[in-house]
């Protein structure tokens, strides 16, 4: 279980968090929606411990992530995979090294061996072997966020993060996306926490939702309690309605 | 109304400008060196990346020798023609060949490869890192249990220890070599005599000094270039601020520290 206690964080003088509470079921998938600088990102930052908050907990497992050493943290850091938004795919190594580059790094998994993880696990996202030896520059957006998901589960973690994973996409691609978070989930039976403003994909998805808005979760629930909220701001922010009065765009 | 006279305003000004100017400069400082320790700490502990540091090394040493060897003949070239018409007036015309050989030796090869690698090796490792930054390729690093420090930044700074004294040597010898060019085939010198002038001053000191602080600048640039990496914010434009920012502050570094380094071996 994930656990996010009254997390503040600021830039500079821009308060991005202010006071965040989150639950996130083990086992299940957890969509946290929310517009465009609503600190979405910021947030997912700090449940894997890649920024850490002015004030408040993250705590995985019940560790608290801010008062965890070095060693700890690369240790907690690695029961999770990360989806990035651009994928985040190293430009100077082919999709197998990628793919296999955690392997690669703490296993000492001879090289062949690394390569037919690889081959498995881009078989999951419905990518065929043909992809391995090619560069990232290579492949379209579609094939470069499939390889990102793959190179995410090849530590088998025990917790996936998604950042935006159908951002940017066509609605097929997006759907091919959206089959995939669900099948892996299947699949690993992993803790899932996706952050998206693409409404479909939540529902689609997620087992609850949770709104982020202005800083703080001001809504949260399964997809349907979701759906039919009467939450001013949930119904804007679902319905994409500029201009209900509730929902502040900034 | 109570306002404070101009002067009084003025001067505020004037000294709020130039403490953010020190501040500045003291957090940057406070920021390198904090990556710099951070590096020896994680670079002292195995394992040692040799594939990286190799490919490193071709990438700031091999790459660069070109440039760094066109510069090194025309400057041994001038500093030959420079000193004759200096010397000539004093009858010392003979000197030519131990001036330039102290000068290539003692200052200008290593400085000269310093300021050309800050240039094209510093900026390519700023462009390099920010854009992996801006990309969250160094994100994606740390999500997976790897330090960006360990993996990116030491074997830059080893390969910028390694081969800066490296590109210092072929630097003095085409520098030595252009200044015998010039002296011998367009001045007329003796070449008997030339060479014999280039060595008989020349001290071994001379040379592992160079080296010395040749190293010095290697490690310099590499750090601080890919501490502008590490430090990009803001896309494309970030990057470009980053490259700029890595360009001129090892330049500075490389000059500055040359001072302080000269003095040490000197004294």
């Amino acid at each position: 279980m994930i656990v996010v206690e009254d997390l503040y964080k600021s830039f500079g003088r821009k308060q991005v968090l202010e006071g965040v509470n989150l639950r996130v079921p083990k086992g299940e998938t957890t969509a946290i929606i929310g517009g465009s600088g609503s600190g979405k990102s910021v947030l997912i930052k700090h449940i894997i411990g890649l920024l850490f908050p002015d004030s408040g907990r993250v705590l995985v497992d019940g560790e608290d992530l801010c008062a965890l050493g070095a060693a700890d943290l690369v240790r907690v850091r690695r029961r999770f995979g990360m989806v990035f938004q651009g994928a985040a795919l190293f430009d100077s190594m082919p999709v197998w090294q990628n793919v296999g580059f955690a392997l690669l790094q703490h296993t000492g998994m001879p090289p062949d061996e690394v390569m037919e993880v690889a081959r498995e696990r881009l078989e999951w996202v419905g990518l065929s072997a043909d992809v391995l030896p090619r560069m990232p520059a290579e492949l379209s957006g579609g094939m470069r966020k499939r390889v990102g998901f793959a190179r995410a589960i090849a530590m088998d973690p025990e917790i996936l993060l998604y950042d935006e994973p159908t951002t940017g996409l066509d609605p097929v691609m997006s759907d091919v996306i959206n089959r995939l978070v669900r099948s892996l989930q299947e699949r690993l039976g992993v803790t899932s926490v996706l952050i998206t403003h693409d409404m479909v994909s939540a529902y689609h998805v997620a087992d609850h939702i949770a709104m982020l808005y202005q800083g703080r979760i001001v809504a949260t629930g399964t997809p349907d309690e979701i759906r039919s909220s009467q939450n001013q701001l949930v119904r804007q922010f679902i319905t994409g309605d500029s201009e209900g009065g509730a929902y502040q765009v900034r | 109304m109570n306002q404070s006279p101009p002067k009084t305003n003025a001067f505020m000004g004037f000294a709020t400008t130039v403490g953010a100017v020190i501040l500045g400069v003291v957090t940057e400082v406070g920021a390198i060196s904090r990556y710099f320790f951070q590096a020896v700490r994680e670079g002292i502990r195995p394992p040692f990346r040799v594939r990286d540091i190799l490919r490193q090394m071709e990438a700031l040493g091999v790459n660069s020798m070109p440039v760094v060897l066109i510069t090194a003949i025309f400057t041994g070239m001038v500093l030959a023609l420079q000193s004759f018409t200096g010397f000539k007036r004093f009858n010392a015309e003979s000197l030519v060949g131990t001036v330039v050989a102290l000068s290539m030796t003692r200052e200008l090869g290593p400085v000269l490869t310093g300021l050309i690698c800050s240039g094209r090796a510093g900026a390519s490792i700023a462009a390099e890192l920010g854009t992996m930054k801006v990309t969250e390729q160094i994100d994606a690093l740390v999500t997976m249990g790897v330090s960006p420090v360990k993996y990116l930044m030491v074997p830059r700074i080893i390969a910028g220890v390694i081969m800066l004294p490296v590109l210092t040597v072929f630097s003095d010898v085409v520098g030595i070599g252009g200044g015998y060019l010039v002296g011998v085939h367009v001045l007329d010198a003796n070449p008997t005599v030339y060479i014999k002038r280039t060595f008989d001053y020349l001290e071994i000191s001379d040379v592992t000094g160079g080296l010395m602080k040749a190293a010095v600048f290697g490690g310099l640039l590499a750090l601080i270039s890919s501490y502008k990496g590490f430090v990009t914010e803001g896309g494309a434009e970030g990057v470009g601020r980053a490259t700029t920012g890595a360009v001129v502050l090892s330049s500075m570094a490389v000059l500055i520290s040359n001072y302080f380094l000269t003095s040490m071996i000197s004294g």
